[in-house]
């Protein structure tokens, strides 16, 4: 019955958030919705493995979302390209990805100059190459690459002065 | 050599902007948003040719010699 009313509890507080995820990697609503679903089979079939003492709720969930994605990707090869860094995050999101260090990349962010920022934010969410970022921050490719290269080494700095190493 | 080898993604910071789109943290977000609003803001030629301001495909409707007035 605890079970129950955990995975319950961990749907309401999480099933957005999961489908936010989800939709901003697929673009295909009904499959989206399926994989909402699959991920929480998941963690109704898993919550007795699961001990919020020894990790978050949010980490965990988000590493069964991740990687229910990644099982699609690889499903639909000639759609979807996987990010190399995407299929082997889980190490690395075990003890980054909480909400405390997204607090801190964006306070390390906004000590950014804005172009850097901008090429950081362009790259690493938006998605977009070194090249698509070259043609809009008009500039060329082999320019976005130092500067990207200068971004990252102040972002560092600045995450490095928080407790967090990059 | 540094270059090539730093125009490759890191993991680390590749691996919290993943964590942002699932957790959506509102500091981040806005500053996302800002930057994404300054980029795609500006068209390019190609996009221009499919915007029309005033919504209407065939704008000669609006010319008085087209509707034939004076």
């Amino acid at each position: 019955m605890a079970d129950s009313m955990l995975t319950a509890r961990l749907y309401n507080d999480y099933s957005g958030k999961v489908l936010r995820y989800i939709s901003s990697r697929i673009h295909n609503q009904q499959d989206c919705e399926d994989l909402v679903s699959t991920v929480f089979l998941k963690v109704q079939q898993n919550i007795s493995n699961f001990d919020e003492q020894k990790a978050s709720a949010s980490t965990w969930i988000f590493s069964i979302t991740r990687n229910t994605v990644i099982d699609y990707y690889r499903t639909n090869r000639q759609q979807y390209e996987l990010s190399e860094n995407l299929s082997t995050a889980d190490d690395i999101c075990e003890n980054l990805c909480n909400e405390e260090n997204l607090e801190l990349l964006a306070a390390s962010l906004e000590e950014l100059d804005e172009r850097l920022r901008d090429l950081i934010i362009l790259h690493y969410f938006s998605g977009l190459t070194l090249k698509d970022i070259a043609q809009k921050m008009q500039m060329s490719y082999s320019n976005a690459k130092v500067l990207h290269s200068k971004a990252l080494d102040e972002l560092k700095l600045q995450l490095k002065s928080k407790n967090i190493e990059i | 050599m540094k270059i090539f080898n730093d125009s490759r993604k890191n993991a680390k910071v590749e691996a919290l902007f993943d964590y942002q789109r699932f957790e959506g943290n509102s500091r981040l977000a806005k500053l996302i948003e800002k930057t994404e609003n300054r980029y795609n803001s500006e068209l390019d030629d190609d996009d221009l040719d499919f915007v029309n301001a005033a919504g209407d495909i065939d704008i000669s409707n609006n010319l008085p010699h087209f509707r034939g007035e004076n």
